[in-house]
């Protein structure tokens, strides 16, 4: 049988938050880029044109990049959320993060947690991938500040971090 | 400090179902007030800007059925749940279509290819999509579920008729047939888009097309041309039925008609008629 929940009742979700157990009781309509910034006080997801398609407000959904904006928050529900703010370990940075930081791949830096989300999901699936498939990722998140140059080259050098890592 | 969406979503009623059956239910207790969620990519933003309205929203997810891939000797069902990236990545789709596999990596961006399902986007029903005039290509059928006494029963329609009232589109089934190759050409978007299929029978060969974007909904043809006819003759003879263009800001009415059958003449050649 289905779950009936009537409006404007609430739904009791939990899921791994940066790897923090949490719960909440969300409204169906609660969008989760909105449970991470308001109620989580995680402002590193941004909001940007609030319809899925620049990619400001990407977080990672059991490592699968997703648009927080366009997902309700009940979707989480048993899940690993990751925000930009899960990503650095005992104050060191990520290797996608230091590698955008070395390159200086951000210069108003509204869309860079997307982008370091996004490029974590790449890495993931193309450990060492040519310069074709990191447009076609990086295609899915806008930068209207470095034309993308120092964004490639951020993601090259990440790649080679985590390789490197890797090997040791 | 401003910290939230730009809109809200108004608020509405949630309906988790397990079954396709239950689903049905639900939709038919909601009416047109019901809406299928499955990946969300276009209801979400649709819900958000008001241009769609429900006071129920039925989620699909976890409805395990709905995302199944099943191959046979002479079929490939995919349920209407599996996602573009599926698409892109099963072994099974891409043994038995190579080229929509191929085709669906350069369909949307990677993050929406991992949230948008076949489903979604043929119930969007929206002319500039590619999947209905891929499968219309692929002389695929679509399989939907209604209520018949307290449980489902299957139909299939063809993809481009209107989805029965109340019903839910549980699956494609596209053909497996000896010889078929098949080609799309999305370069023009959204002036057209165009797909088509070439099966060779006897002496003759069997061109199906469709195109995208340059009518009101998806228009196709079907020729029977002689195995050594030119890919323009094939072409032509397929755009001398179809109906008339859409003419707007983009691109006007002539142009459109005018390349979608230059497109198709060119995809033919790809698939071995001669230039």
């Amino acid at each position: 049988m289905a779950k009936r929940e009537a409006a404007p009742a609430t739904i009791a979700i939990a899921f791994s938050l940066n790897g923090e157990a949490r719960r909440f009781a969300v409204t169906p309509q609660r969008i989760l880029a909105d449970l991470i910034r308001k109620d989580c006080a995680l402002t590193g997801t941004k909001i940007g044109c609030d319809q899925a398609v620049c990619g400001a407000c990407t977080v990672l959904v059991d490592e699968t990049p997703v648009a927080a904006c366009a997902t309700f928050a009940w979707q989480a529900d048993g899940k690993r959320v990751t925000t930009i703010e899960g990503l650095a370990r005992g104050g060191r940075l990520d290797p996608v993060q230091a590698a955008f930081k070395a390159r200086s791949a951000f210069q108003c830096g509204y869309c860079t947690p997307g982008m370091i989300l996004l490029t974590k999901a790449l890495l993931d699936a193309h450990p060492d991938p040519d310069r074709a498939t990191i447009r076609a990722w990086l295609s899915a998140n806008i930068c209207r500040c470095t034309g993308y140059a120092m964004i490639v080259e951020a993601v090259e050098d990440a790649a080679r971090r985590l390789r490197e890592a890797a090997a040791e | 400090v401003y910290f939230g969406s730009h809109s809200a979503i108004p608020p509405f009623r949630l309906e988790r179902p397990a079954t396709v059956a239950a689903a049905l239910k639900a939709k038919a207790a909601a009416g047109r007030r019901g809406a299928y969620l499955g990946g969300g990519v276009d209801l979400v933003p649709a819900l958000r800007a008001g241009t769609r309205r429900a006071e129920c929203v039925i989620a699909l997810g976890g409805i395990a059925d709905l995302a199944k891939i099943a191959v046979s000797a002479t079929a490939i069902r995919i349920g209407a749940l599996v996602t573009y990236r599926a698409i892109e990545t099963d072994r099974r789709i891409a043994a038995a279509f190579p080229e929509l596999s191929a085709l669906w990596r350069d369909v949307a961006n990677i993050r929406t290819r991992h949230a948008a399902t076949i489903g979604g986007n043929l119930m969007a029903r929206d002319p500039s999509y590619d999947l209905a005039p891929a499968l219309v290509a692929l002389d695929a059928f679509l399989v939907f579920a209604s209520l018949k006494a307290g449980r489902h029963v299957e139909s299939a329609f063809d993809v481009t008729e209107p989805p029965p009232k109340d019903a839910l589109l549980k699956a494609v089934e596209i053909p497996r047939l000896a010889g078929r190759r098949f080609a799309m050409d999305r370069s023009l978007k959204p002036v057209v888009s165009v797909a088509a299929s070439v099966t060779p029978r006897g002496d003759d060969v069997v061109v199906r097309a469709a195109f995208g974007c340059a009518f009101d909904r998806v228009a196709w043809g079907v020729a029977v041309v002689p195995a050594g006819a030119t890919a323009r003759e094939a072409a032509a003879k397929i755009a001398r039925k179809l109906p008339p263009a859409r003419g707007d800001a983009v691109a006007g009415a002539a142009y459109r008609r005018r390349m979608a059958e230059t497109l198709l003449a060119r995809r033919l050649v790809a698939l071995g008629l001669a230039s």
